[in-house]
């Protein structure tokens, strides 16, 4: 596996990290936040913060593999 | 109410017709009618997979999900994130054997990576059963919603016979091709009816959604944080529910074939990296229905807090639109399912098992004959048993999942093969079924379908590792 996929790779595990595996930390409503109860504004956080984790990769991808790399996946 | 039915039906007649006119300036190849001649780009994509990804669930589900379990139904906006990233490493790879060997079905992939006929049919099969109860439940929603809508002037039996006389049509005609621009509409329509409303209903009635939660939590402490008000849906649940459907989400037939469609792997690259911004009209659905369960609680079908916080909040024309927005949302995902079911069947059963000589213009005069003989199959089955298919539906989501194994390794690993993965496949689908069928699931807190899947893929490991030579 190249650098490049390595590293989008590792990326791509926040989400599952955050929106998953973190659930148990935190199922609570306080402290809400925006008018959200805790769990919620926690998975929108993430939820929306996706797209951009998701852009570095495709970057980091491009720029480490060069465009015919980050293609052959 | 006049005009709630004229918006209602002019959606669907001029929603149909532009599906047909879609398809009317290219001459129909099996190529063009199933993945669009692998010619979408970015836009195109993202209409189409909203088009695909928002069926009467969206609407009426996760609403009532949220109206009658409160925090477990978090788990949709989850899983969709998950797949968008799972779709980023895989589908790119997908496209690129797709584009590589002329594949068109999910099947086809199977065929082609393990050179296994056997396999693809097993493929296939899982595919049908688990494609069918989902289309007859768009058709029963759909016609629940107009009826609602038109606060009964349209009944559920016209609407259905209406609407899907119409989108065969447009399917037969058009293929892929029509189901995207009929997407166009649908997804304006959908952004628009859910927007309003998700904004509209806690403003209305508390001034915003931090009043709107206080509220709730106020009345109903324990419904914002897992698990709700449905107790077997606690935290292990949400989770390996989230991860059941994220990873088996890509693995439905026709959210797999889309791979197929687009014009390049940057293409589905770009899509997956803004796809997760699908998930805001999601979210304002559950606003609603959590809004709905302060405002008219007690309904007996949580399904119904969605149209029935329009009907009593807003003038008769807008629940016409919101019925209008419902039936498309219906419409769309059934063209694209009766279309793979039918190509599945074509071309991975009917083609591999009986005629592996028939060209692909029988191929394709056979998958479009099909489509009306599935759509009247799920006609008659949501009038006459609209109880036959609901445990089929329960095995959806577990039944497609159990691919995830086979086309993640079939990618990545050159060590897996086509007997491990046949194993693995049965084991896992078996499991699953069991488990579900004699009240199983949850198993110790678990989504059963996720049980399955880690047996499947560890049979399919070991296996692999077992038989190599």
């Amino acid at each position: 596996m190249t650098k490049g996929k390595r590293l989008a790779l590792a990326l791509g595990a926040i989400p599952f990290l955050t929106l998953v595996f973190a659930l148990p930390l935190v199922n609570r409503v306080e402290p809400v936040i925006l008018g959200l109860p805790f769990i919620l504004f926690w998975i929108i956080l993430w939820v929306f913060l996706t797209p951009f984790i998701l852009m570095i990769a495709y970057r980091i991808e491009k720029k480490f593999d060069g465009p015919q790399g980050a293609e052959d996946r | 109410m006049k005009a709630a039915l004229l918006i209602i039906l002019g959606t669907i007649v001029l929603s149909a017709a532009l599906g047909v006119y879609a398809g009317s300036r290219v001459k129909m190849n099996l190529e063009n009618w199933t993945v669009g001649g692998r010619r979408f780009g970015v836009i195109i994509m993202w209409l189409l997979m909203a088009g695909e990804i928002y069926t009467t669930f969206t609407f009426l589900g996760a609403s009532g999900w949220a109206y009658s379990r409160g925090a477990p139904t978090f788990y949709i906006l989850i899983y969709g994130t998950l797949a968008y990233t799972v779709s980023f490493f895989i589908m790119p790879a997908i496209w690129k054997v797709g584009q590589r060997h002329g594949l068109h079905t999910q099947p086809d992939f199977f065929i082609h990576r393990y050179q296994s006929r056997g396999l693809g049919l097993l493929v296939a099969a899982i595919g049908v059963l688990c494609i069918l109860p989902y289309l007859q439940l768009q058709l029963t929603g759909l016609g629940l919603i107009v009826e609602v809508a038109s606060e009964g002037a349209i009944g559920s039996k016209t609407a259905i016979l209406i609407s899907f006389i119409l989108t065969c049509l447009f399917v037969y005609t058009s293929g892929l091709r029509g189901t995207a621009w009929v997407a166009i509409i649908k997804d304006i329509m959908m952004i628009a009816a859910v927007g309003i409303v998700g904004f509209g209903v806690p403003h209305i009635y508390f001034g915003g959604f931090g009043p709107m939660f206080r509220a709730l939590l106020a009345k109903h402490p324990g419904h914002l944080t897992f698990p709700g008000a449905s107790p077997g849906m606690s935290t292990p649940w949400v989770m390996s529910t989230a991860l059941l459907t994220g990873l088996g989400f890509y693995m439905w037939p026709h959210v797999f074939a889309s791979a197929f469609s687009a014009k390049s792997a940057q293409t589905i690259k770009r899509n997956a990296i803004i796809m997760p911004f699908y998930q805001i009209p999601i979210l304002l659905v559950l606003m609603v229905g959590f809004t709905a369960l302060l405002v008219i609680p007690g309904l007996k079908n949580g399904d119904m807090a969605f149209l029935e916080i329009v009907r009593v909040t807003y003038p008769s024309w807008f629940l016409g639109f919101v019925g209008a927005a419902g039936a498309v949302t219906a419409m769309v995902p059934s063209s694209v399912l009766v279309l793979f079911a039918a190509t599945l069947l074509a071309k991975n059963i009917y083609k591999s098992l009986l005629a592996p000589q028939a060209s692909e213009t029988t191929v394709l005069r056979l998958s479009r004959i099909l489509v009306l003989i599935i759509m009247v199959l799920a006609l008659c089955l949501a009038f006459y048993y609209p109880q036959a298919l609901v445990n089929l539906l329960l095995i959806g989501y577990n039944g497609v999942s159990q691919f995830f194994p086979g086309v993640v390794f079939g990618l990545f690993w050159k060590k897996v093969n086509r007997q491990a993965v046949f194993c693995g496949l049965l084991a896992g689908f078996g499991l699953a079924a069991a488990l579900v069928f004699s009240g199983h699931d949850p198993l110790l807190g678990m989504n059963a379908g996720f049980v399955a899947l880690i047996l499947n893929t560890v049979v399919t490991v070991m296996l692999s590792l077992l038989t190599q030579k």
